[in-house]
C-alpha cells in the first residue's frame, strides 16, 4: 500500500497540502476527488517524488519512495510526457528500454485492442488515442501501483468508456492498485473502491464504496450528502 | 543501456540541426578559403607580370605558401567556425533548458525511471561534449579539405609541405577555435563541463525555487563569468595563467556539479 503520513507541501507561504494522511489500499481503485486546485495533482506528484514535500513522509509497501523503488509506481500525468515527434511504435521501444518491467507483448496486445495506429507520431494522434496510448504505457509497465492524474480530462464519451474498460480488463495485473484523481465523479461510480475527498489541501472525508452501499447510497449520492448537494 | 538510450534520444533529436550547422561550417570555411586562395593566386600572377620575368622564374623568388599564410591573413574562414561553435553552445544549452521548460514534459518520464536521477544530467553532458568533439573534427576536416583544394588553385611548386600539421602548430588564430594540443584539449573539455554545470545550476535552481532560484542562478552564472574575466586580467606569466585557469575551472566545475546533483536529487519540482 501507499501511505502518506502527515504530508505538508508549501509553495512559499501557500500551503497546498496541509498535514495530509492517506492510505491507498493494495489492490483497490482509489479515487482522489476534489475541485480544481485542492491539491490532487500535487499529491500524485509528491508520491512520485516529482514535487519534494515540505514535511511528512510517503511510504510504499513500508519503505520511503526513492529512486530505488520508484519502478513500483507507474505515473500517467495529465499532460503528454512522451516523445511527441516519434511514432507509437518508437515510444514503445523506448519504454521497453527505460522500464525494466515493461511488457512489450502486452503493449502490442493493448495497441491492437485499442486499434491504435502504430506508425503514427504521437503528435498526430487524436486526444482520445493519445489517452489510450497513455494508458497502454501505464499498464504495460506492470507496476503494482498506477497513478493516473485526471485521465478523463478532455476525453469524449467513447474514449472514457474505453479507458474504464481497460481498468476492468485482463490488462490489469493481479492485485494492482490504481489511484485516480478526477473531478468528474460520475465516471468513477462503476470502478472506484475507495474515495478520498480533498478540500483546500486537507482530507475532507474518506469512504469506501461498500460503506456507501451499506447506507443505501451510490458514491455520487454519498458525495452529494457530504457536500450538502450544492457543489457536485 | 538506459544511459545510452538517453544519449541516443537526444542525439537523434539534434542530428538534423547538427548536420545543418556542420554543413554551414564546411561550406562557409571552404567558400572563404577558396576566395582567399584565388585572390592570392591573382596577386602572384600580377606580381609575375609586373616583375618582367616568367612565372616560373617569379615563383622561385617568393616564399612557400602555407595554410597559415592564407587563413591567418584573413580570418573570415575561422570566424565562420567561431559562429558555428557559438551556435553549438546555444544548441547544447537549449537541449538542457528545453527539457525543463519546453512544451513536452518528457522530464516526467525521465524522473520516474528507476535509478539515479543524475543520469539525466550526465547523459545531457555526454551529448554536449559529443557535439564539441565532433565540431573539432569538422574544423580539422576543413583544414584537410583546404590542403587538398589549395593544390588546384595555386602553383604546386610554391605550396609548402605538411600543410595541416604546420598550420595546427603555427597558426596564431586556430587555438581560438579548437584545442591544438593534448593539454588544451583536456582544458577545453573541462571548461565545457564547467559551462554545462553552471547552466545546470541555473536551470535546476530555477526549477527548485522558481523566481528566487532564477535570480540566484543568474547571480551564480554572472559571478563565475566576472571572476573568470578578472583572473584573466591579472598580470601573470603564461604558466601562471594556465594554472589559475585550471584551478578556477576545476573549482567551479566541482561546485556546480555538486550543487546540480543536490538540486536534481532533492529539490527540483515540476
Amino acid at each position: 500500500m501507499i501511505e502518506l503520513r502527515n504530508v505538508t507541501k508549501k509553495y512559499g507561504k501557500k500551503i497546498i497540502l496541509d498535514d495530509v494522511s492517506i492510505t491507498f489500499k493494495k489492490g483497490n481503485i482509489s479515487c482522489l476527488l476534489g475541485l480544481n486546485g485542492v491539491g490532487k495533482s500535487t499529491t500524485m506528484k509528491s508520491i512520485m517524488g516529482l514535487v519534494p514535500i515540505s514535511k511528512g513522509e510517503i511510504l510504499i509497501d513500508g519503505e520511503q519512495v526513492s529512486e530505488k523503488n520508484i519502478d513500483k509506481i507507474a505515473f500517467l500525468a495529465d499532460i503528454p510526457t512522451y516523445e511527441m515527434n516519434r511514432t507509437v511504435e518508437e515510444n514503445l521501444q523506448f519504454a521497453d528500454i527505460y522500464f525494466d518491467t515493461f511488457d512489450s507483448e502486452k503493449a502490442d496486445r493493448m495497441v491492437e485492442f485499442f486499434k491504435l495506429p502504430k506508425e503514427k507520431k504521437l503528435k498526430e494522434l487524436s486526444k482520445g488515442n493519445l489517452a489510450r496510448f497513455t494508458i497502454i504505457m501505464g499498464l504495460s509497465q506492470n507496476a503494482p501501483y498506477v497513478l493516473m492524474d485526471e485521465p478523463f480530462s478532455g476525453l469524449d464519451l467513447f474514449s472514457r468508456e474505453a479507458f474504464i474498460a481497460a481498468l476492468k480488463s485482463d490488462f490489469m495485473i493481479e492485485g494492482q492498485t490504481i489511484i485516480i484523481t478526477t473531478h468528474e465523479i460520475e465516471e468513477i461510480e462503476g470502478i472506484a473502491d475507495d474515495v478520498i475527498l480533498l478540500e483546500e489541501g486537507k482530507v475532507l472525508c474518506t469512504f469506501s464504496k461498500q460503506e456507501a452501499l451499506a447506507e443505501g447510497l451510490t458514491i455520487v449520492d454519498k458525495m452529494r450528502e457530504i457536500y450538502g448537494g450544492a457543489r457536485v | 543501456m538506459k544511459f545510452l538510450t538517453f544519449v541516443e534520444i537526444d542525439l537523434r533529436k539534434i542530428f538534423p540541426f547538427l548536420l545543418g550547422m556542420y554543413a554551414i561550417a564546411i561550406a562557409g570555411f571552404q567558400g572563404f578559403f577558396v576566395k582567399l586562395a584565388s585572390n592570392l593566386n591573382g596577386q602572384i600572377v600580377q606580381g609575375a607580370a609586373e616583375s618582367g620575368t616568367t612565372l616560373e622564374e617569379y615563383l622561385k623568388t617568393i616564399d612557400k605558401i602555407s595554410l597559415a599564410s592564407i587563413i591567418d591573413s584573413n580570418i573570415l574562414p575561422l570566424v565562420v567556425q567561431i559562429f558555428v561553435g557559438l551556435g553549438l553552445i546555444l544548441l547544447g544549452f537549449y537541449l538542457w533548458y528545453k527539457e525543463w521548460f519546453g512544451a513536452s514534459k518528457r522530464i516526467y518520464t525521465l524522473l520516474s525511471i528507476k535509478g539515479s536521477r543524475f543520469r539525466i544530467f550526465t547523459s545531457k553532458l555526454v551529448v554536449f561534449l559529443l557535439i564539441f568533439v565532433t565540431y573539432y573534427g569538422i574544423v580539422l576536416l576543413n583544414l584537410f579539405i583546404s590542403s587538398f583544394l589549395v593544390k588546384f588553385i595555386l602553383p604546386e611548386q610554391i605550396i609548402a609541405s605538411d600543410l595541416v600539421q604546420n598550420y595546427i602548430l603555427h597558426s596564431q588564430f586556430l587555438p581560438f577555435v579548437i584545442p591544438v594540443s593534448g593539454g588544451s584539449l583536456l582544458f577545453n573539455l573541462a571548461f565545457l563541463i564547467m559551462m554545462f554545470s553552471i547552466l545546470s545550476v541555473f536551470v535546476l535552481w530555477d526549477r527548485s525555487k522558481r523566481i528566487w532560484g532564477m535570480i540566484g542562478g543568474f547571480i551564480y552564472m554572472g559571478s563565475t563569468v566576472v571572476v573568470f574575466f578578472y583572473l584573466n586580467t591579472l598580470d601573470l606569466y603564461t604558466s601562471e595563467i594556465s594554472i589559475v585557469n585550471w584551478a578556477f575551472t576545476l573549482c567551479v566545475l566541482t561546485i556546480s556539479t555538486a550543487f546540480s546533483y543536490y538540486l536534481l536529487k532533492k529539490k527540483v519540482s515540476i
